[in-house]
């Protein structure tokens, strides 16, 4: 379920998807997508429930929690579009959910039946921790994207 | 009883979280982030003690309209000493009573040792999953 997310990662490929050129900034096109104008995220395949809730996380205000919580930047949000669409090229499956974390970042979960489990937290734009467990073993933890 | 009383190894202590953090169906029901400290959280996570207020009363201090969208779960205090994790008390005096932290999982302590502690947080989510004792209404 998880192996597809062992490999690296190179900022370059995370950096186009993003809709970034050069290592400049631009909008995050993809989040200008209007939800129920359909075709402009149809290359999302089985990510395509994950983006739209990346997209719609635009419109969490602050203190969304009621305790004080951060709504993840605009520019979060296109990394973690971007990131999507890079590990939906790599073959990966699209995680069992999506939520902003508290503190502005935004977390994809993935859960398999047989106790396996993996995390993706796009803390800042273009770094993400990930976090994998498979039964039986330690848990293992790097960075994204690779150097 | 009193709210500055040390914790109790045989007491239960409530964790507030957030509907968005919930997920039916999953073997985990909620979020490992649920259980992630911000940088608010300078002495700890927190929590309230049971024996101090009725789980739907811990979310007395939200916003009318914030109360409706929270779990409230039930941990007991022993099982987070077997993961490392002591219970504090830190009665506030605007919030519902009992209010106590888990100072492990203070802001800088989580900066620190996040590898570890992510661990960590994943077994309390799967204990969390365990023991719902409020559902949003």
């Amino acid at each position: 379920m998880l192996s597809a997310l062992d490999r690296p990662i190179p900022k370059q490929d995370w950096l186009k998807q993003a809709g970034k050129v050069n290592g400049l900034a631009t909008a995050p096109c993809r989040l200008d997508f209007v939800p129920g104008k359909p075709g402009k995220i149809a290359d999302a395949g089985p990510w395509e429930a994950a983006v739209l809730k990346l997209i719609e996380f635009q419109y969490l205000g602050d203190n969304w929690d009621g305790q004080g919580a951060q709504a993840p930047s605009r520019e979060i949000l296109g990394c973690a579009i971007g990131l999507a669409y890079v590990l939906h090229e790599k073959g990966m499956e699209p995680p069992s959910s999506v939520v902003p974390g508290p503190a502005g970042t935004v977390v994809f979960e993935w859960q398999g039946l047989d106790g396996s489990f993996a995390e993706v937290e796009i803390v800042r734009p273009f770094y993400a921790e990930v976090m994998v467990v498979e039964p039986g073993k330690p848990p293992h933890h790097w960075t994204l994207p690779a150097e | 009883m009193d709210e500055r009383q040390p914790v109790d190894a045989s007491e239960f202590v409530y964790r507030r979280i957030p509907r968005m953090y919930y997920q039916a169906g999953l073997p985990v029901l909620f979020r490992v982030i649920a259980f992630r400290p911000t940088s608010n959280d300078d002495t700890g996570l927190s929590v309230f003690r049971a024996g101090f207020v009725a789980p739907a009363d811990t979310l007395a201090n939200l916003e009318a309209g914030k109360q409706k969208e929270y779990y409230v779960v039930r941990l007991a205090v022993q099982d987070l000493l077997k993961l490392g994790l002591t219970v504090v008390p830190e009665p506030d005096p605007d919030g519902p009573p009992g209010h106590a932290v888990i100072p492990e999982l203070n802001w800088p302590a989580y900066q620190a040792e996040k590898a570890r502690l992510k661990g960590v947080q994943l077994e309390l989510a799967k204990l969390a999953s365990a023991d719902i004792v409020h559902r949003p209404s």
